[in-house]
């Protein structure tokens, strides 16, 4: 009884823990959301996936989203990407790839999940039409603008600006943008849009900021973004605390005297552990 | 102690072993009942547990504001009732009260059930427990966290060993003079009792080992419960923020080892028949222990709350009115007069350090003792300095999960589980340590 019991339980304990990740029967519905997004230098498509487990839409991980263009065939392939553990996958055009979106006015795109064990298929698409995204950095009067353009090309090739775009202009910062000149900004029937720099921000060891002009999340034209590199902060020197060895810092800059005192601890203690295991092997030793 | 002094020395220690050795041969039924509730328990927890890694930690009451909940607050809890190990066998053994001889092997027992129970569930408050070998891998040396792993494995080690090298006499009579029990134990008496036939020099290099250990976990002991500390200490909250940490958690780890193995004493002292061994005297040396440790946490106390109520400053103020006459007033005041006032005036009258009311009086300071951890946890964490705009409700409450729930008493079960499982096949008396004259003298000598 006492085995059986033992060994009950020790099953339990080694078992469960992968049994917990293993349960899921049914077959999940999942939501797609496809986006564009169009730099200087990459085209890229990002999608986000949710599964329905336990009632509630939550990121699905390691979810296989096959992307198409103008339709969902072999010959249309764009690529495939799997998500991560927050859902998301990312995909960036080849050049090639990059080179046909951009001869197109007009693109469609699909994503698809097809049927597996965990999910259920799922398809979704996207259409943007070419947008021109034209931003000048000047100083006028002292003052440092940036003013952009938001204009289509029809089909003999005059630009028609574009009125009501929302705008975002943008400082490149660690973690997120700094947006400057509020929120966001619309475009007026010249399709024109503009923001002062202002003169009081921090800018990199020589003043550099990299500025960023976005269409952010557009219905027709997705998320499109031009940027460009000036000299208008103020120049800042950035030290580093966590460089330094602190008790702040990072794992590798430890200070010395701490790593020394701990490990001299770790040594003397545990040197003595091994004394006392050598010296039960010296009992055993004596009644043989 | 047995009253018949007058009788030989063999006759003495015939006795000695024939009582200290008789409840490893009975079976006894109701400690049968007793390992299959605990064994329940542990199973709901398990699927609690099951639940909570299959769902994440949403499943507990965990959230940004009360990062550490309940699960910490019994890892605490957990850590300070190991300290019990080491004020037994340690201080008590150093300054010569022989009258704690007889305590020694429970309290080492209870040491490492209590320290193997807050390893484990430090790993259950983890939400990606597969993780775990990450904080070794990547961990930030300067960090307490590191530290404290460092400390707890250290510790575990060492309390193994100081209930091990006590053991090795007692495991080779176990050999020598048990019969009648499984062929797994007898294996198990003779391989650890390592060919200990009692020799002079056997005696001499073990005696040396137990001097040194006895030292050497002194400063590992005050350092576990330390490092416990300076984990909240080092954070900075709203009655953390206080270089008074360090000794109020050991003089309160210290105050609940001497109630455990009180509650324990009672126990075994009933269960297993030992009234001659654990005697009305050493219940009358603990009470006073008892008292003694609690005026000492007491004093600290009052030190960790008289400096922040008298000043009231900003989150702190508020943190402390929320203990005081808040919505943690009941429970504050119910651990400090309950959990340590009482004690101190019940456990000075004589009557009061009899068996019984020594009993419920440290089940008393161990149930303080427990929610004085959770007071030191909880509350804090609901206080931030820096608060999250537009919270959510959920963020600014914490009331434990019945998931929660399961895996602490599925802790304290297993605690409960292990210690009975090692008294069943380890004598609960240091036998060895009991009898008169049995120590050859070396030759040297």
């Amino acid at each position: 009884m006492k085995t059986i019991l033992t060994l009950f339980t020790a099953l339990m304990l080694s078992g469960f823990t992968g049994w917990a990740y293993l349960q899921n029967p049914e077959k999940a519905p999942v939501r797609i959301y496809l986006e564009h997004f169009k730099s200087l230098d990459k085209n890229q498509l990002s999608v986000r996936v949710l599964a329905k487990i336990n009632k509630r839409y939550k990121p699905a991980s390691g979810v296989e989203v096959t992307l198409y263009a103008t339709e969902i065939s072999a010959t249309q392939l764009v690529g495939t990407i799997t998500t991560a553990n927050d859902g998301t996958g990312i995909y960036t055009f080849s050049k090639e790839q990059r080179e046909v979106a951009e001869s197109t006015k007009t693109a469609t795109y699909y994503a698809v999940v097809n049927e597996s064990e965990k999910f259920k298929a799922k398809e979704t698409k996207i259409t943007i039409r070419q947008v021109n995204l034209d931003a000048r950095y000047f100083i006028e009067d002292s003052v440092k603008q940036i003013q952009v353009y938001v204009t289509e090309t029809d089909s003999v090739g005059n630009k028609v600006p574009q009125k009501k775009v929302k705008i975002k202009f943008l400082v490149e910062r660690p973690l997120s943008p700094l947006p400057i000149g509020g929120d966001y900004h619309v475009t007026d029937k010249k399709g024109s849009a503009s923001v002062e720099f202002p003169d009081d921000l921090p800018g990199g060891a020589e003043g550099y900021v990299k500025l960023l002009v976005r269409i952010v999340e557009n219905d027709d034209y997705g998320t499109v973004e031009v940027s460009d590199v000036k000299q208008w902060g103020i120049p800042t020197f950035y030290s580093d605390i966590t460089a330094k060895r602190s008790l702040w810092a990072s794992g590798a800059n430890v200070p010395i005297p701490l790593l020394i005192g701990i490990f001299s601890l770790i040594i003397v203690v545990w040197g003595m552990i091994f004394y006392m295991v050598y010296k039960i092997f010296m009992i055993r030793k004596l009644g043989m | 102690m047995i009253k018949n002094e007058n009788i030989s020395d063999e006759q003495f220690n015939q006795k000695v072993e024939k009582d200290l050795l008789a409840h490893l041969t009975v079976n006894q039924k109701r400690n049968n009942i007793f390992i299959f509730l605990l064994i329940a328990i542990v199973l709901v927890g398990m699927f609690a547990y099951y639940r909570q890694i299959r769902y994440g930690l949403i499943v507990t009451s965990m959230r940004d504001y009360t990062s550490w909940g309940v699960y910490i607050s019994n890892f605490v809890f957990f850590v300070a009732i190991s300290l019990v190990g080491s004020l037994i066998s340690s201080m008590l053994k150093l300054s010569k009260a022989t009258w704690s001889t007889p305590l020694t092997r429970i309290s080492e027992i209870i040491a490492i059930a209590a320290i193997f129970c807050a390893s484990i569930i430090i790993i259950v408050d983890m939400g990606r427990p597969d993780r775990f070998l990450n904080v070794v891998i990547y961990g930030r040396i300067q960090s307490p966290i590191l530290w404290d792993v460092m400390i707890i494995s250290t510790y575990l080690v060492i309390s193994i060993l100081l209930l091990y090298l006590s053991l090795i006499p007692d495991l080779a009579l176990c050999r020598d003079k048990l019969t009648g029990v499984s062929g797994v134990r007898k294996w198990f008496y003779r391989v650890f009792s390592v060919n200990w036939k009692g020799s002079p020099e056997q005696y001499k290099i073990l005696h040396s080992i137990i001097a040194m250990l006895s030292i050497v976990v002194l400063p590992i002991a005050f350092a576990i419960h330390t490092v416990t500390s300076w984990l909240f200490s080092t954070t900075w909250r709203p009655g953390w923020d206080s270089t008074n940490l360090g000794p109020y958690f050991v003089s309160g780890a210290l105050m609940a080892g001497a109630a455990v193995i009180i509650v324990a004493m009672y126990f075994i002292r009933n269960v297993y028949n030992l009234k001659e061994y654990l005697t009305d005297k050493v219940f009358d040396h603990m009470g006073k222990l008892l008292v003694l440790l609690s005026l000492i946490y007491l004093y600290f106390n009052i030190n960790e709350y008289l400096g922040p109520a008298f000043k009231m400053v900003g989150v702190e103020g508020e943190h402390i009115i929320e203990l005081f006459v808040g919505k943690y007033a009941g429970m504050y005041w119910a651990v400090q007069i309950l959990g340590l006032i009482l004690p101190i005036v019940i456990l000075s009258f004589a009557w009061g350090r009899k068996p019984l009311p020594m009993l419920i009086i440290s089940m008393l300071a161990l149930l303080g003792a427990w929610f004085k951890r959770f007071l030191i946890v909880i509350p804090s964490l609901q206080h931030p300095y820096l608060p999250i705009q537009d919270v959510d409700e959920s963020y600014r409450h914490y009331i434990p999960t019945w998931e929660e729930w399961a895996i602490t008493f599925a802790s304290f079960a297993a605690c409960l589980l292990i210690i009975t499982f090692l008294l069943r096949v380890l004598p609960a008396i240091p036998i060895w340590e009991m009898k008169r004259g049995v120590e050859p003298k070396s030759q040297e000598a």
